[in-house]
Order: C-alpha cells, then sequence, then structure tokens
C-alpha cells in the first residue's frame, strides 16, 4: 500500500518531547521546572551557535557575547526604561545582536581556521571586559544588571514557573523552527556547501564570504534571543554570563550533541545544563570536575557526538544482523567524517 | 621607565607561555587550549616548592618546569587520539581545564595565593634614575634566555627545520621517513615544561591563582594571533607589545586596560590577518 507521506521517525520524536515537555509542569516540582526552562534557553543558545559552528564550519568561541548583547538589552531596557514588553525587548534584543554580529563577523572573517577560533575566543573576552569595565553596563553597586522581571506578552496573567516554561518552551520550538527552515532554504544549502569546499562554491559564482557573515549574523540574533529569555528567566545578567567561560560551554553543548545536525545542538545544550545542575547538587565543589570528565569521556568515545553515535547505532542495525556489514558501516562512517 | 620595565618583565612570562602555544598551534595543528591551565599548575608547583617546602627559588622553576612538562607527556597521549578533529580538541581542552582547575582548587584550595616573596630576589637595580626590581629583571632574563634557546633550536639546528617543515607540508615530512610523531610528543613536553617555568616566574609578580588558566591563556592566544603562528621572533616581538602596552594602559587608563590589547589585536587583524610573522596557521 503507498503511503502518501510518512513522518520521519526523529521528527516523530521531537514532536513527542516537546509535548512531554509541555506536560512536565504537571509532575515536576517548581524547582525542577525552573530547571528545565533554563536547559530550554540553552538548547536554544547552543541551536543558534551551531548555524554558524556546524553549519557555516566557523567554530565561534565567543557566542556567549552575542547572547549577553540580548540579555543586557533586555536587562537595560527593563530596569533603567521601564519597557517589559516581550516583544518589545525581544526585537530590540534581536536587532542589536544582529548588529553585535556583524561587527564581530566582520572582525573574525579576517582569519581562517584554528586561527578563527582564537580570534572569536578574543573578541568574546573583549565584549565581556566592556560588560566588567562600562559603568553603563551595571547597575549601581554590583557588577551586573540587576532586578530584570518577567516581561508582559500582552496577556494579562500572573507568571508561574509552569507558565514561563511554556512559554519558552513555544518560543523555543518557534525560533526552531525559524532555524530549521534556514538551513533547509536554498541559503542553508549554499552555506553547507561554503563550509565543505569553498573554492568550488566560489567558482560556482556564490560568495563565500556573504555567506559567512550572514550565518554568523543570523547565529547572532538568535543567540541575541535566547539572551533575553535568560536574562527574563536569571532576573539578572553578569559579565560572567557572556564572558569565554560561558562561551565554551556552548560549544560543548554543540559538539556534545552533535555539531552540523538538526537536533544534536538542541539535544546537547538541555543534556548538559541538567547534568551540570545535578553535578553540582551531588557535590558543589567538585561539579566542575565531573563536567570536565564528561567532556574529556565525549571527546574521547563519542566521535560526532550524541548525533553521532546515533547515526552510527542506526547504521548498524539497517545494515542487518551480520557483524561484517556492521563493521562497514562504521568504517564508512568514519571516512565520512574524516576531514582534512 | 618604570611602566615601560614592569611592561618587559610581563612580556617576558607571556612570552614563555605563548611561545610552547604558538608551535602546538601553528606546528602541530592542536588546539590546546588546555596550555593555560598547564601554566597554572606550574605556578602552583612554584609555590609549593618556594614558599610552601622553602627550597630555592631556581630549584622551584626547575621543579614546576618538570612537573608541568609530565603533565605534556599525559596531554600528549589524550590529543594524540582526536588528530585533526578541532570539534573533539575543544571539548578535550574544556574538559581538561574543568578538571585540572579544579583538581588544583582541590589540592591548594581556592583562595588565590599572593605573588611569592623570595629574599634573596628583594630589593632594586638603580640603572640612571630608575630602578628597576630584581625580581622583575630576574624574569626578563629568563625569559631572554629561553627565547635566544628557542631561537636557536628552531631556526639554526635540524630538530627545527623538521618542526618548520612539519608546519608546510606535514605529508611531505613523514615521506621522507621522519617520524613527525615524536616531534609532536616533544613539543608537548617541551612547550608544556616552558609553560610551567613561566607559571614558576609569573608567581613572582602574578601570584598563583586558578582564574589564570583562563586568564592567561587569552593573552597568549592574543599572542598567537599578533605574533602570527610558529615563529619565535613573531611571538617575541608580540609578547613585548603586549605585556608593555597593557603596562601603559593599566596606569593611563585603569578603568579600560585590557581593552587596548584587544583593539591591538583587531588592528593587526584588518591590517595583517597573518600576523607580524605572516605564516599561516594549518
Amino acid at each position: 500500500m503507498r503511503v502518501p507521506w510518512r513522518i520521519r521517525p526523529s521528527s516523530g520524536l521531537a514532536v513527542g518531547a516537546v509535548a512531554v515537555l509541555f506536560l512536565s509542569p504537571l509532575f515536576l516540582s517548581t524547582s525542577q521546572q525552573s530547571l528545565v526552562t533554563r536547559a530550554l534557553i540553552f538548547a536554544l543558545m547552543a541551536a543558534s551557535l551551531d548555524i554558524a559552528y556546524g553549519h557555516g564550519g566557523l567554530p565561534s568561541l565567543g557566542h556567549s557575547a552575542l547572547v549577553g548583547v540580548g540579555g543586557y538589552t533586555v536587562g537595560i531596557l527593563m530596569v533603567r526604561h521601564g519597557v517589559d514588553s516581550f516583544w518589545l525587548g525581544a526585537l530590540a534584543a534581536m536587532a542589536l545582536g544582529v548588529v553585535a554580529a556583524a561587527i564581530f563577523g566582520l572582525l573574525a572573517l579576517r582569519a581562517k581556521g584554528i586561527y578563527f577560533i582564537l580570534v572569536t575566543f578574543t573578541l568574546g573576552q573583549m565584549i565581556s571586559n566592556l560588560a566588567q569595565q562600562w559603568k553603563f553596563l551595571k547597575s549601581t553597586g554590583v557588577d551586573a544588571i540587576v532586578g530584570i522581571g518577567m516581561p508582559s506578552i500582552g496577556l494579562s496573567f500572573e507568571w508561574s514557573s509552569a507558565s514561563f516554561l511554556r512559554f519558552v518552551l513555544v518560543v523555543t520550538v518557534v525560533a526552531m523552527l525559524v532555524i530549521m527552515q534556514i538551513l533547509r532554504s536554498p541559503f542553508g544549502l549554499a552555506l553547507r556547501g561554503v563550509r565543505d569546499n569553498e573554492q568550488r562554491m566560489e567558482a560556482l559564482g556564490y560568495h563565500a564570504w556573504w555567506y559567512k557573515l550572514a550565518a554568523i549574523v543570523v547565529s547572532g540574533a538568535l543567540g541575541a534571543l535566547a539572551g533575553a529569555l535568560f536574562a527574563y528567566h536569571s532576573g539578572i545578567i553578569t559579565p560572567t554570563n557572556v564572558g569565554v567561560a560561558a562561551s565554551g560551554l556552548l560549544v560543548l553543548m554543540v559538539v556534545f550533541g552533535g555539531s552540523g545536525t538538526t537536533y544534536g545542538p538542541v539535544v546537547g545544550g538541555f543534556v548538559i545544563t541538567i547534568i551540570g545542575f545535578y553535578a553540582s547538587e551531588l557535590n558543589k565543589a567538585r561539579a566542575p570536575l565531573i563536567v570536565g570528565l564528561v567532556f574529556i569521556a565525549t571527546a574521547l568515545a563519542l566521535r560526532g557526538g550524541l548525533a553521532g553515535a546515533v547515526q552510527r547505532l542506526v547504521r548498524r542495525s539497517r545494515s542487518g544482523s551480520t557483524a561484517r556489514l556492521a563493521r562497514a558501516a562504521a568504517t564508512v562512517d568514519e571516512t565520512e567524517r574524516g576531514r582534512p | 621607565m618604570q611602566t615601560f620595565s614592569n611592561g618587559i618583565a610581563v612580556g617576558a612570562v607571556l612570552f614563555l607561555m605563548a611561545s610552547g602555544l604558538s608551535l602546538l598551534i601553528g606546528a602541530m595543528g592542536v588546539l590546546d587550549l588546555a596550555h593555560g591551565a598547564v601554566y597554572m599548575v606550574g605556578a602552583y608547583l612554584g609555590w609549593t616548592l618556594a614558599i610552601g617546602l622553602g627550597q630555592p627559588y631556581p630549584v622551584a622553576v626547575i621543579g614546576a618546569g618538570v612537573g608541568a612538562g609530565l603533565l605534556g607527556v599525559v596531554l600528549e597521549r589524550l590529543f594524540r587520539r582526536v588528530p585533526g578533529m578541532p570539534d573533539e580538541q575543544i571539548l578535550l581542552s574544556f574538559g581538561l581545564i574543568y578538571v585540572i582547575t579544579n583538581v588544583v582548587q582541590w589540592v591548594w584550595s581556592p583562595i588565590a595565593k599572593s605573588p611569592f616573596d623570595v629574599s634573596w630576589l628583594e630589593g632594586s637595580v638603580h640603572v640612571a634614575s630608575v630602578a628597576i626590581p630584581n625580581v622583575r629583571l630576574a624574569i626578563a632574563v629568563v625569559g631572554f634566555a629561553v627565547a635566544l634557546v628557542l631561537w636557536y633550536v628552531q631556526e639554526r639546528t635540524r630538530t627545527g627545520a623538521i618542526v618548520r617543515a612539519g608546519m608546510d607540508d606535514a605529508n611531505m615530512v613523514r615521506a621522507l621517513g621522519i617520524h613527525l610523531d615524536w616531534v609532536v610528543v616533544g613539543v608537548f613536553v617541551l612547550g608544556s615544561a616552558v609553560a610551567g617555568i613561566a607559571g614558576a616566574m609569573g608567581g613572582l609578580v602574578l601570584g598563583a591563582s586558578s582564574a589564570q588558566a583562563i586568564d592567561v591563556l587569552l593573552l597568549a592566544l592574543v599572542i598567537v594571533v599578533v605574533g602570527g603562528v610558529g615563529s619565535v621572533v613573531g611571538t617575541f616581538a608580540a609578547s613585548m607589545l603586549i605585556g608593555v602596552l597593557d603596562a601603559f594602559s593599566r596606569s593611563l587608563v585603569p578603568g579600560m586596560s585590557s581593552v587596548a590589547i584587544y583593539a591591538l589585536m583587531a588592528l593587526v587583524l584588518v591590517v595583517r590577518p597573518t600576523g607580524l610573522s605572516g605564516r599561516l596557521a594549518r
């Protein structure tokens, strides 16, 4: 019988996960709801980073700076100017995110390869230093913007941890759909083309530089949106939130989940936030040790992150039960991943 | 003049740190972001030997170098398993930074150590009307000496020629029957040992703290960007430039000190993206 359309298993799983998350306030405590909200925000940050990182082949170690632009924008708008509309705040955050990302990209794209990583790393630190030293980016007496309240979304109701979780979920899902659409569009295809073979794309008439800059700008805009959500959720934004350690964590989320894949970075962001939280519940002083060991193990054992591991599993099971075929599938996978 | 001499001393520490990083990144294509953590371990080892155990300072510096070199062996064993994979190298680096920083906090407590007091390095030398503290003089002397040795090894010996050739065409070097793997081990161990020495020497003015794993790494990265990878001369020039610029901006505009350094980096990027030495990173 002919099936008119088919839902891919990964899409089915994604819809299921969103449904479970939407219902999660029914069975989670308030603090767990807050953790899930935070995890969702970090998932969006990681997904926004992966537009440039995985799909553009532009490994940025300064993404938190762009995220921070969004956070500081809504923070200053709300605390100093009383703008509490989410729509205005998010719009302003994304607009400034675009500007910051364009400047960031103009400088960083002067460098290539490993150099690009170093430059983004230091640019990120520069912005974090700015946050530390510039009075404009501080509330009185502290090195941070404090007292950021909940936004209003034009409906009159009181926020609860459950409703904010659902709101963040909706924003994240919409942003994810936008990201997926962008990556599926001719732009997304050309971007991956530039990543895989820049010379060939140039020869075909694509201006590679513009695609890279556009990837960084889109990545920065959505990162700034995530940063705005982060500021609303935490009520505070600090230089540490925008610093290189935070950027490094975002990269870890992307790589842990699997860079350049559709769901990998989202899952990575979500899972690492949860692991980090429970590691510090377990032993606050030794939490970085636990998280660090997870990273080292992932780097050494899980080539291509979680997504890579899942792909290998799927191929293995599809290629029949004989061990020979399974091994062949694994080797093909390895060679495909091999980079020059 | 006083500020200038401070800048030279800090520049010397940064050079020790950045020279290894530049070789690892430039010659080996290994993104070893844990290099700052090695520096930090060197600083703490120096503290334990010199202050904790009261050993003479040269012993502490050598001890820190040996300890950091041993750490370099471990790092090489780990990075060997993710060759040419920037994603995994970044992940591994950050994992190592987390683990090493946390272990250091565990062993030496999270409270930072103030700059080490070494009695025989107190006082200062008077040149014309300027007093240059002995501590800074010692740092500069060690830094310059190491710079000279590194320059000689890299530019004038067969080993250095292999390292430079590996930077340009690793496959060709292998095809000539040279075991590049051993060169990688050598660079890792030597680079880490020098970073450890940098930690112990830097401890005289900067103390030791767990934040150094990232802070010192960042300055070293700026130097690698400004100086270009894999060139001792370029790295040295950039280190001195950054050290002096940092010292002056600290005394002139205390609020915005670090911005000057990054502004310089941005300028170099715009004018000359391959850094002062002009060699391209792999």
